[in-house]
């Protein structure tokens, strides 16, 4: 009796061991017999005994774990004399007296000196010292902590706890936050007191509500780490303390202005028909931008308007656009209805769904995870997140599927050769032993990422490269443009790429977003484990199987109608109207079952002017436009407002098909076109008022409430009720800034 | 600049992990407890506790080894429950054999039970050590290097004693299976 054939049966003897046995049970019969034996034996017990998808907490029962989670732990024991609550009303008093006078210190030094240590300041209970202390802890023993702002930009700013969106609660904090913080190192003495006074909860910090007890103790430590306090603040220490709390708790408006790079967006203008009838943009199904929108209001920063990609706002939501018929990829429709911030402008939609599939009907798939193990990546939200996401996404996986694991950091190894996903153990071991530790070299990586894509690469299977990462490609090829054309060939080869971003501080966006362009992927930012549920198990079908790529629209408008037109978004997206036949230039692609909107505020022609002027004078010597053509037939097209143009190919194919759609405006309203229309017109008008456009005047917050509010439909997964929570956030956030 | 520590903290509240840590042992966890308490709704509320004294003891928590510390929490209050409500404490096999009220005819057993609950049966009769691992091993899911701090012996014993709880638990199947005396 061998207990290691028990172990061999449930892969718990090491790779070398596990060798070792086969050989030997390659020479014995009889052993071999056993191991037979003892493995179908272990798999009757495995299957038996596992656990059943009922066997579950009640809804309730995982409410409640998760308030508690949201609970600033107890305090270990009284163990130090700060710990003590008796001990700590003196001590607080004291160092409240002693910081009052180092703040007017600024120097970063020593504030980083005496963050840790003199814990009175905020002390407003235990918890509140042992939560400081604890980050630093977190960040000090990573080994290093590169210069002091880094350590700074971890500390907890208060935002993110006083919002309804728990599960962002803990991430580590916006570097940008800190940075704002450290810049505007204005101390003042004066209303330390005062706030003290304002937030000191009742002694027994157990008996507060959770969220009211999660916000006191960090917007303490935030305020007392030296951020600029309004003047106003004995007025609000008035309010209710959470609200007061809410209102001080982060620099009121400020733009995020941090390591995170991304590329200036310059707003598409009004274009006059005459001039330039015809307009033409790739598809999007990125979403990224709302998750970083998402994280920023949640900690109560104004997003940088730049990380404001209203397509990708807008493309976030599913909406229940009809399904193509007759066995094509695509459908696309079109309608109009009024600008909710102009309405004597029309607003049109153009709409189009993939096909769905369901997900026993998919292709097999050849997944390559290539995973960031670099040092970067060991805050919780980034590498145990993706851990936790890609575990989610391999469950569902089916057993044609195959799974290889890439890791790279200073330099790659293959983590799990490709495996097939009836071995999904191996695969979850796998992901679970990836460690984060060293520098970054993305570009041989993916090299490496592409070669085990190539090992099993089937051209009718989906072939995929899943990077996940957040961007910080800190050694070696730095040149986008060297990764870009790599990924760009590769996805020529059939090996496609999609990018899951996380983490914050250096995430590259722009070059994500690139990156996952000329792969034919998508890029998804995950800031948490429900928006890694939503990528990759609500849509995982579509995050997987491409139906269409380089899908791409050009709407032509009819100047006899429309005078000028804006593209709502989209503005890295747009392409030269000669490439939208010519099939060598890439576009976006659309897996099962996305949704892709664009808007157009539009002019109607017997408005002639958005603005009451020209923005380009008259024609003197073209022959003008704005008149029906002589040779238009009346009563046939002459009433079209435009015609919707798609191009797209069949993912295999080189050669592109067209779909044209021409459009009429028979003249309704949003409330007429019902709620997927309002919904995605509150969402652009969310990024407008957030991008500060120029056409967003006369647009209120309360306007797109009630857009969204009145589109939220049935809302089954619930991202829209979210989102209207999201609304009133940055409603908050820029009302702030007046 | 390196931060000097004096006191050992205590971390903040850390959702993404709890969640994470939910996500992945909520089943586990339940089904293990089920397999002592016998009960789901007990089972229920032992797992609910167990999750929340976690998030409670966070600061205290090797983050690495959270499953040895959930299955033992766990395991430590479905027992205090069987304890209570059974007024039997569960210990070797030969106890739970001659316990008429707990044991009932074998052939009633082969009857009215599907093979899961006969060999949650058959897994009750093991030795206590056996029985742990095993319920650790196969209803947890955990792994030998787990099992072993849960259990605070060495991997190498899980090994014994999870090879000796499946050749027995073999042993009875195939005693029943290829010649089932109904």
């Amino acid at each position: 009796m061998n207990p290691k054939l028990t172990a061999y049966a449930l892969k718990e003897l090491s790779a070398e061991e596990a060798a070792a046995l086969r050989a030997q049970l390659a020479t014995d019969p009889a052993l071999n017999r056993e191991a037979a034996e003892i493995e179908s034996f272990c798999a009757l017990l495995q299957s038996e005994l596992s656990p059943q998808e009922a066997v579950t907490l009640t809804p309730q029962q995982r409410e409640s774990v998760q308030a508690a989670f949201q609970e600033p732990p107890p305090p270990i024991r009284p163990a130090a004399f700060w710990r003590h609550r008796a001990l700590l009303g003196a001590a607080s008093l004291a160092a409240c007296l002693a910081i009052a006078g180092l703040l007017q210190t600024p120097p970063q030094a020593t504030r980083l000196d005496e963050r840790p240590t003199d814990p009175s300041t905020r002390g407003n209970g235990p918890a509140a010292t042992e939560k400081t202390l604890g980050l630093f802890q977190e960040r000090g023993s990573q080994a290093t902590i590169p210069v002091e702002i880094a350590s700074v930009s971890e500390l907890p700013t208060p935002g993110d706890r006083s919002v309804d969106a728990p599960r962002l609660g803990d991430l580590p904090r916006h570097q940008s936050v800190a940075k704002m913080e450290t810049s505007n190192f204005a101390f003042r003495a004066a209303p330390l007191s005062e706030r003290r006074n304002a937030a000191s909860p009742p002694p027994d910090a157990a008996a507060q509500p959770a969220g009211l007890l999660a916000q006191m103790p960090e917007a303490q430590i935030s305020n007392s780490g030296g951020e600029k306090l309004p003047r106003d603040l004995a007025d609000r220490s008035r309010e209710e303390p959470a609200e007061s709390l809410r209102k001080w708790s982060i620099q009121p408006g400020q733009i995020a202005a941090s390591a995170d790079s991304y590329r200036p967006i310059e707003e598409n203008p009004f274009v006059e028909v005459a001039r330039e009838p015809v307009s033409t943009f790739s598809s999007d199904v990125d979403t990224a931008s709302y998750s970083l929108v998402r994280r920023m209001l949640n900690e109560q920063t104004r997003p940088h308007p730049d990380a404001v990609r209203i397509e990708e706002l807008v493309n976030y939501f599913p909406y229940s656009y009809p399904a193509p018929l007759d066995g094509k990829p695509l459908a696309v429709q079109a309608d109009l209805a009024e600008a909710p911030w102009q309405p004597l402008h029309r607003l049109a939609r153009v709409a189009l769904k993939a096909r769905e599939i369901p997900r026993d009907k998919r292709s097999p798939a050849n997944l390559v995870f290539l995973i960031d193990v670099s040092g970067s990546m060991s805050p919780a939200d980034r590498l145990p997140l993706i851990q936790q996401s890609l575990r989610l996404l391999v469950e569902q996986l089916g057993e044609k599927d195959r799974v290889a694991v890439v890791t790279y950091a200073g330099n790659c190894q293959v983590a799990l050769e490709s495996t097939s996903c009836a071995e999904k153990e191996r695969i979850l071991q796998a992901i679970d032993g990836l460690r984060a530790g060293g520098a970054t070299h993305g570009a041989s990586g993916i090299r490496l990422a592409y070669e085990q894509a190539a090992l099993h690469f089937k051209k009718e299977h989906v072939n995929r490269v899943i990077l996940c990462t957040d961007g910080d490609f800190n050694v070696g090829t730095r040149s986008v443009d060297e990764l870009e054309a790599l990924v760009a060939e590769k996805a020529g080869t059939g090996v496609f790429l999609s990018i899951l971003g996380v983490g914050t501080g250096n995430l590259g966006d722009h070059r994500m977003m690139a990156m996952a362009n000329r792969g034919n992927g998508n890029y998804a930012y995950l800031d948490s484990l429900s928006e890694a549920r939503k990528v990759l198990l609500d849509q995982m079908t579509g995050t997987v199987v491409a139906v269409a790529k380089d899908v791409k629209i050009q709407v032509e408008f009819n100047p006899a109608q429309v005078a000028a037109y804006r593209l709502i978004g989209y503005e890295k997206r747009r392409l030269e109207a000669r490439d939208f036949n010519n099939d060598q230039k890439d576009a976006g692609d659309m897996g099962a079952g996305h949704t892709v909107t664009a808007l157009y505020e539009i002019v109607p022609a017997k408005l002639r002017y958005p603005n009451g002027r020209p923005a380009v004078d008259p024609l003197k010597y073209a022959q003008p436009a704005t008149e029906p053509a002589k040779d238009a037939t009346p009563g046939t097209t002459s009433g079209e407002v435009m015609t919707v143009k798609v191009r797209y190919k069949l993912p295999e194919a080189d050669t592109s098909a067209l779909l044209e759609v021409p459009v009429a405006d028979p003249g309704k309203s949003l409330e007429q076109q019902g709620p997927d229309f309002q919904f995605a017109a509150g969402v652009a008008g969310f990024g407008m008022l957030l991008r500060a456009s120029p056409s967003a005047k006369d647009l209120s917050w309360e306007t797109v409430r009630a857009l969204v509010t009145r589109g939220k439909g049935e809302d089954p997964l619930g991202y829209r009720g979210e989102f209207i929570q999201l609304v009133e956030k940055a409603r908050g956030v820029s009302l702030q800034k007046r | 600049m390196h931060i000097s520590m004096q006191e050992p903290p205590s971390p903040p509240p850390d959702p993404l992990f709890l969640e994470a840590t939910l996500a992945r042992f909520e089943k586990p966890l339940l089904n293990y407890c089920l397999g002592i308490v016998e009960d789901l709704h007990q089972a229920r509320d032992i797992v609910q506790e167990t999750f929340i004294k976690l998030a409670q003891n966070l600061a205290t928590v090797d983050r690495t080894r959270v499953a040895p510390w959930l299955f033992t929490v766990c395991r430590n209050r479905a027992l205090d429950h069987v304890r209570k409500h059974r007024n039997v404490i569960p210990m070797e096999t030969e106890a739970f054999e001659h316990e008429p009220a707990t044991a009932p005819d074998p052939a009633v057993v082969m009857e009215q039970r599907e093979t899961a609950h006969l060999i949650r049966h058959w897994i009750g009769l093991l030795p206590e050590k056996q029985r742990e691992a095993v319920r650790l091993k196969f209803e947890a899911g955990l792994s030998y290097q787990e099992i072993s701090e849960a259990l605070q012996t060495s991997p190498g014993n899980v090994g014994t004693l999870i090879h000796l709880g499946v050749q027995a638990l073999r042993q009875r199947w195939a005693q029943q299976n290829p010649s089932p005396r109904l």
